[in-house]
């Protein structure tokens, strides 16, 4: 990496789910860049919109769901791509060769009636009718070798054969497999124990190095955004409110909600820290009150903050840092904001 | 201090339609004593929840002795039997799955007093309620007792679990993972809620999970143990097992928790990590050990051959592995 370049960039999106009690904006006018060979960690509370904007990416949202604004753009050979705008028969050919993703329930995500051999393959053809069988097992087999699993076992085996870890894994081979520039993974390793977690991670930073793809993930334990990431992306209800490179994350983050994230972290080796957690409720997604959403619980609460939704703007002498609050942590002047 | 729990060579194992039975719980010895934690950790699949199960009286054990309070549990009859139900009560890993959904919060908390407390009048059973609620931190009372659990979020769906089992006035609370369906922002107010109310009312916890922070947290200065395929390879107290891990296996997941980028932990560990071997499940128990196939300090021919029995390295630490056999 010499210089960056950006791949994907998110910009003022906005996605509505259609309910019966109304509108539910899942995320509303995010922003956030992913540069080529980062990896970045999307984290917040359940329910704050983090796998609808991901799934977005993939046009892969629920029918309920729309997107009412913004642009998600990919960058292609120098390219700007707006992904929004494409037909779904020119988007399809990007989805996996250059973008691929690996769902929640990666469990479940094998068709349980094919051998994994034939999900290899199928994937492949679809994009390209032209590579042989051998050719592309025989790559199958270095992906799965890299991913620590026996080929000749795994690929003759149907997905209930193989356990949780071992499918997750797989399913981390298949998304390589095409040699995507950007890969989403959607909570990668929960349902897995502490040292298949630690494994995959240190596989996907093996992984990553060597093939420079980049990363977007969804998580909300703050341990594997300390392991993975070099950028931390915090949402809530809808907004991205803070944007931060990880270690200015755990150091010293702006936003009040981040701070607090930071600190309900119980830690092994740091003693008699007093633990505090987030006060209050998450907020109800369809009737917003007008003004900042996490005001209801900050400690930071300015008149100004219930009356106006506080803008995205960069921290002064932070790079690539950026902030949504009218009062953040470091005060209220830092992020160019009146108090 | 009086020991409510004692299980020693605790076994369970379930019948197979074909073969062996499986043998999942092995020789566990533990006690409890009245208002003290006991935190369990061990990945998934390795037997804490079964050994959850057999402690709250919902599963049965094939061999060894599990007394509760003096009495051998597997002879319960009658009263003696409910009574050993109403002081042992647990609370369920997900809060989406385990409150009615037809049900308000009062009655969810109400039915039980009605049912084993035989108290029916309504003044009385909302005095009760408030108290309860009161208790785990859902107040004011009022906005609570009326809504259904669809209102809530998870961690007061938590919460009201909790005030529907401390109507029972139980002895000891098993806690299966039951803050991992929460988020990480509400967690820690929960469990210091329930730390709270150890304190105020002197309940005991028999703690599982898999998260090591938390059970650090939580069990602070309290009794742990770590399980693996169904046995207990260590045990001490939680400050010793994080500070002086022996069993390789402790090693490896204290290791795996700090991480080494030194972003999030001070990474005052060594790196330790278990070799790439295929992870052993109950149906193919390794002989001998049941971790030296990926045990990076096997001894040959002695691991392979015997299971370790207990050793211990100093005053209420004891590990199950050879390497600590002469110290």
């Amino acid at each position: 990496m010499t210089e960056k370049k950006p791949q994907l960039k998110v910009d003022q999106l906005s996605i509505c789910y259609h309910t019966k009690r109304g509108d539910l904006k899942a995320v509303s006018q995010a922003s956030f860049t992913i540069d080529q060979g980062q990896s970045v960690a999307l984290i917040g509370e359940s329910g704050c919109g983090k796998t609808t904007l991901a799934t977005s990416i993939v046009d892969a949202l629920p029918m309920a769901a729309s997107v009412t604004s913004g642009r998600i753009l990919y960058y292609q050979d120098q390219k700007e791509i707006d992904l929004l705008k494409l037909k779904r028969k020119d988007l399809r050919p990007l989805l996996w060769s250059e973008i691929s993703m690996v769902f929640q329930a990666s469990q479940s995500s094998f068709n349980p009636v094919r051998k994994i051999k034939t999900q290899f393959l199928d994937t492949v053809w679809a994009h390209d009718r032209s590579r042989s069988k051998e050719e592309i097992l025989q790559r199958a087999s270095e992906l799965l070798r890299v991913v620590m699993l026996d080929p000749d076992k795994v690929l003759n085996a149907y997905p209930h054969e193989l356990s949780g870890g071992m499918k997750q894994r797989t399913l981390i081979a298949l998304a390589l497999l095409l040699e995507p520039k950007l890969i989403i993974l959607d909570e990668p390793t929960t349902a897995l124990d502490l040292l298949t977690q630690e494994k995959i991670l240190r596989l996907l930073k093996e992984l990553k190095k060597e093939h420079g793809f980049s990363l977007l993930f969804i998580t909300h334990d703050l341990g594997i955004v300390s392991e993975l990431a070099d950028k931390v992306v915090t949402m809530y209800a809808g907004k991205a409110v803070e944007s931060a490179p990880v270690e200015t994350f755990f150091r010293s983050a702006e936003h009040p909600y981040s701070r607090g994230l930071v600190d309900a972290i119980p830690r092994l080796t740091m003693d008699d820290r007093e633990i505090v957690s987030i006060p209050g409720t998450p907020p109800d997604m369809i009737e917003q009150e007008i003004g900042c959403p996490f005001a209801p619980r900050c400690s930071r609460c300015l008149p100004v903050c219930k009356e106006s939704i506080p803008e995205s703007k960069p921290v002064p002498g932070g790079e690539n840092w950026y902030c949504a609050c009218w009062n953040p942590m470091s005060g209220g002047d830092a992020c160019g904001n009146h108090r | 201090m009086e020991t409510i729990v004692e299980i020693s060579g605790l076994g369970k194992s379930f019948p197979q339609k074909q073969g062996q039975p499986v043998t999942i719980l092995r020789d566990v010895n533990l006690t409890i004593g009245a208002g003290q934690t006991l935190c369990v950790m061990g990945e998934s699949g390795c037997g804490k929840t079964t050994l959850g199960k057999i402690i709250a009286g919902l599963s049965d054990y094939t061999t060894g002795s599990y007394r509760f309070c003096g009495k051998e549990v597997s002879q319960l009859k009658g009263k003696e039997w409910d009574a050993f139900r109403e002081s042992v009560q647990l609370i369920h890993q997900n809060p989406y799955e385990s409150l009615n959904p037809a049900s308000m919060v009062f009655d969810i908390i109400a039915n039980p007093i009605r049912r084993h407390r035989k108290i029916t009048k309504i003044p009385e059973l909302y005095e009760e309620v408030t108290r309860l609620l009161k208790l785990v931190g859902l107040t004011p009372v009022e906005d609570f007792v009326d809504k259904y659990p669809a209102h809530l979020s998870g961690g007061q769906r938590q919460r009201v679990s909790i005030a529907r089992i401390l109507a029972m006035n139980p002895k000891l609370i098993v806690v299966d993972e039951a803050t991992s369906m929460i988020d990480t922002s509400l967690r820690i107010s929960l469990l210091s809620t329930m730390k709270q109310i150890q304190q105020e009312l002197g309940v005991a916890y028999f703690f599982i999970t898999h998260d090591l922070a938390l059970g650090k947290y939580f069990a602070k200065g309290q009794a742990a143990m770590v399980m693996y395929l169904g046995r207990i390879v260590e045990a001490a107290g939680m400050d010793q097992l994080v500070a002086n891990p022996c069993h390789p296996y402790s090693r490896a997941i204290i290791s795996a928790a700090v991480g080494d980028t030194g972003i999030l932990e001070d990474a005052q560990f060594r790196k330790y990590s278990l070799k790439d071997a295929d992870i052993a499940s109950f149906g193919n128990m390794p002989s001998g050990c049941p971790l030296h196939p990926r045990c990076p300090e096997c001894i040959d021919g002695v691991c392979q051959k015997t299971n370790p029995p207990a050793f211990t390295v100093e005053t209420g630490h004891e590990v199950c592995c050879f390497h600590y056999q002469t110290k």
